[in-house]
């Protein structure tokens, strides 16, 4: 089930309202059964691969928690191999595989490991992970096993951010399961408010802008340059609204229930002035995840530094790996990485610079992050690592010929207009958060605001049931 | 607890009123610029509704209303002529519209329908199905053939049009404001002239997609039935197109044994070496005027050699 759909709008408006109508002690039931079968809408037999690795995770807490020295290794060990290894097998093994026909083929031989014809489970990566951060926890000391398997399959399965995020922690999340939830009237609205603007991230923005860049990317050789940068342009605002409209709509959802899920993003882009701040506002949960687990166990700034850069760009290399199993994200984190590492490298050089600048020091600071970020976005969309660097050659030797409006030719009017909407709201929020218009108490202003974004949802918005993007990671 | 729930539901319902009453005033604005388009898609959608009183009408997709150029029909057959055809349509647009020429009261002397190499294959495709529900919408409210396609095609369409006015003209805002400030030049009597050339690149492989679509097919047959149960001339030609040359598809199979049927001729210029050029097209898909000016008289002199007005 995907959340632009009327069947998940109904599903939300039932489960929601079953949730309030039911004692607290039948909640966690209603929310397990709604989460099952919000994820057996894609698949339903993949059911039973979320429920064995919920099943070795619940025991192998216990066990954590119960015993000493080694063997709580040895049980940590265990539950991380049984996710991975689902992990592995469906997302890595037929990319691997490939690789290894591939180097087999070129010295003659052929290879006899067979390619298997099978669906990645949905948000296979996200649900991995957050289980995975349970047993690291309960390892570290910093989280007690949960006892009541219902609460802790919950944990891995809470149905609005189960397929994409936000990754949460057992910290934050389990304690919440067993908190008796009220309704609140101005919790609700502010969840809701959350929601609809998540709606118009989504199906405003993002899949509005999808109309233009696919045409433009599904046809690269076609294009022109200038056509091909507006294109990536507008891809790393797709891309952005297309993932932190989910998670809106995932936190808006949980909230209306009382529960509050991390934030996962923080308005990224063309506000942060360096790919530190960048990564500190841009899909928070997984980030903070490969810096909590890998990036610290690697020696994290304790390291020398020079050890350190090389940890880096080795974690967002991996980080390109969770996106999808395909050279092109590889590819993608290992830019990023490079980006972060290089401008830790060349910081005191970079500081000299910024004070020659002046006042303009922002504008170009945040252009400068922007235009790398955009570049690298190429590595994302592209199917092929041959395709991207067409893309990027296009761009930035012109390639000639007509500039693209799309089809119809109004595709480009309205992608200005999504992604000009998207600045003007993200700007005020940044630099005047005293401005209140949805939040506003004067109940003209708001009303007009909840009446403009709907309208905008009605006229503008792309109601084909477009898949969200992370949903394939 | 009570009286926050009750809260909640009592702005609930003023925030829903206030909604519909924004939806249906606005909406209702909307409606009229667009059936009133002087230009156009919509102008020619409601043109073609109306009894179109001109002898020669083409019926198609984008690739009719950019090539068939009406003022040279008219000057080269002495006829007038009104180009029908819907950019991001197919036959199952044409069918739709087509009674609205056939039950009115003025008497045709030819009908042209340009179809593409994947007229009854389009449908198969997600975008193709979401492109034909978009452009179908707004007139399912006020159009009972639409209507009852709809009903048919997307039913659950219908159901959101009808609960909300701005959805049934979701995505047209621009093209309204682009066709009340666009000059006569752009659309001569439907037709709607390109001009210059996009292409940098050769002709490319054609790119299949194989699959019928019954309803298509159908939809062709009724299309090709009912003009010639009513005795007008009609030609079926697949215009020429910006790709290398193909055998027939499955869907041009199928299309030549409907037309063949019904003793329709079809004319098929799809990869005419005088058309594959740079020169002559605005895109892979559309000629530009030069090549709708040139394929429009080659049209209209084989018309006359053939004697197809004369049947």
């Amino acid at each position: 089930m995907i959340f632009n759909s009327l069947i998940f709008v109904a599903f939300f408006v039932i489960v929601t309202s079953l949730f309030f109508i039911l004692p607290h002690k039948y909640r966690w039931g209603l929310l397990l059964a709604a989460s099952c079968y919000f994820y057996m809408y894609f698949v339903p037999v993949y059911i039973l691969i979320l429920g064995a690795t919920i099943l070795v995770d619940y025991f192998a807490g216990i066990y954590i928690a119960k015993s000493e020295g080694r063997k709580r290794k040895i049980f940590l060990i265990c539950s991380l191999i049984a996710n991975i290894t689902v992990l592995a097998v469906f997302k890595y093994y037929n990319f691997l595989n490939f690789n290894i026909t591939e180097l087999l083929g070129d010295f003659g031989y052929k290879n006899p490991i067979p390619h298997l014809d099978i669906l990645l489970p949905v948000g296979l990566s996200f649900h991995t992970f957050q289980a995975m951060s349970y047993t690291i926890e309960v390892y570290r000391g910093h989280q007690k096993p949960e006892r009541h398997f219902g609460i802790y399959a919950l944990y891995v399965m809470f149905y609005p951010q189960l397929v994409a995020g936000p990754i949460e922690r057992p910290q934050n999340m389990l304690h919440q399961f067993h908190e008796e939830k009220h309704f609140d009237y101005d919790r609700v609205v502010h969840g809701l408010r959350i929601m609809l603007w998540g709606f118009i991230k989504k199906l405003v923005i993002a899949d509005r802008v999808a109309i233009y860049v696919d045409a433009v990317y599904n046809n690269a050789h076609y294009h022109s340059g200038v056509t091909m940068i507006m294109a990536t342009c507008f891809f790393s605002f797709q891309i952005y609204c297309d993932f932190s409209g989910y998670s809106d709509i995932a936190i808006g959802a949980a909230k209306v229930m009382g529960y509050d899920l991390m934030t996962n993003f923080r308005r990224p882009l063309l506000i942060v002035k360096s790919f530190q701040e960048l990564w500190q506002r841009w899909h928070i949960s997984l980030t903070t995840w490969f810096r909590d687990y890998l990036y610290f166990s690697m020696g994290g700034n304790r390291v020398h530094p020079a050890r350190a850069l090389i940890n880096l760009i080795i974690v967002f290399g991996i980080s390109g790996l969770w996106h999808g199993a395909n050279y092109t994200f590889i590819v993608w984190g290992l830019l990023n990485g490079i980006y972060l590492a290089g401008e830790r490298l060349i910081n005191p050089f970079l500081r000299k610079i910024h004070k020659l600048l002046g006042p303009t020091k922002n504008f170009f600071r945040i252009m400068g992050v922007y235009f790398f970020v955009t570049v690298s976005a190429t590595f994302f969309r592209a199917t092929t690592i041959q395709d991207a660097f067409y893309i990027i050659k296009s761009m930035f030797t012109l390639k000639p010929g007509g500039f693209y409006k799309g089809e119809p030719p109004t595709a480009f009017g309205y992608s200005v207009f999504a992604v000009l909407l998207l600045i003007a709201v993200e700007q005020t929020q940044e630099y005047f958060p005293n401005i209140k218009i949805i939040n506003s108490s004067n109940v003209v202003v708001r009303y007009s605001a909840y009446v403009f974004l709907i309208t905008i949802l009605l006229m503008v918005g792309v109601f084909n049931g477009g898949q969200f993007i992370y949903f394939q990671f | 607890m009570k009286a926050q729930y009750l809260k909640f539901f009592k702005k609930l319902f003023i925030l829903l009123a206030v909604m519909f009453i924004v939806d249906r005033g606005l909406g209702s604005i909307i409606e009229y610029y667009f059936q009133n388009e002087p230009l156009g898609d919509a102008a020619s959608f409601a043109h073609a509704i109306n009894d179109p009183q001109e002898e020669v009408l083409i019926y198609g997709a984008s690739r009719a209303v950019h090539t068939y150029d009406t003022k040279v029909i008219t000057d080269s057959l002495g006829l007038s002529a009104y180009n029908c055809g819907r950019n991001g349509s197919n036959i199952i647009y044409g069918s739709a519209i087509l009674p609205g020429a056939l039950e009115g009261t003025h008497e045709h002397k030819l009908i042209i329908l340009d179809l593409s190499a994947k007229e009854i294959a389009w449908r198969q495709d997600k975008a193709g199905e979401d492109i034909l529900a978009g452009m179908m919408l707004p007139y399912v409210l006020t159009n009972k053939n639409f209507e009852k396609l709809g009903l048919e095609l997307f039913p659950n369409e219908i159901y959101k049009a009808r609960a909300s006015k701005l959805y049934a003209y979701n995505s047209l805002i621009l093209s309204i404001f682009r066709n009340y400030s666009r000059s006569d030049n752009d659309n001569i009597n439907g037709y709607q002239p390109l001009i210059g050339s996009k292409l940098t690149q050769d002709p490319p492989d054609f790119s299949d997609r194989d699959k019928i679509d019954t309803f298509g097919r159908g939809r062709l047959e009724y299309f090709v039935k009912a003009v010639t149960d009513k005795k007008i001339p009609i030609v079926a030609i697949l215009s020429p197109m910006y790709s290398q040359p193909f055998k027939d598809n499955e869907s041009l199979k199928v299309t030549k044994e409907i037309l063949a049927k019904y003793n329709v001729p079809f004319w098929n210029y799809a990869s005419d070496p005088k058309y594959v050029k740079r020169e002559m097209f605005y895109d892979l898909a559309h000629l530009n005027t030069t090549g709708a000016d040139m394929f429009t008289s080659e049209i209209c002199n084989r018309i006359k050699q053939e004697g197809l007005l004369n049947k």
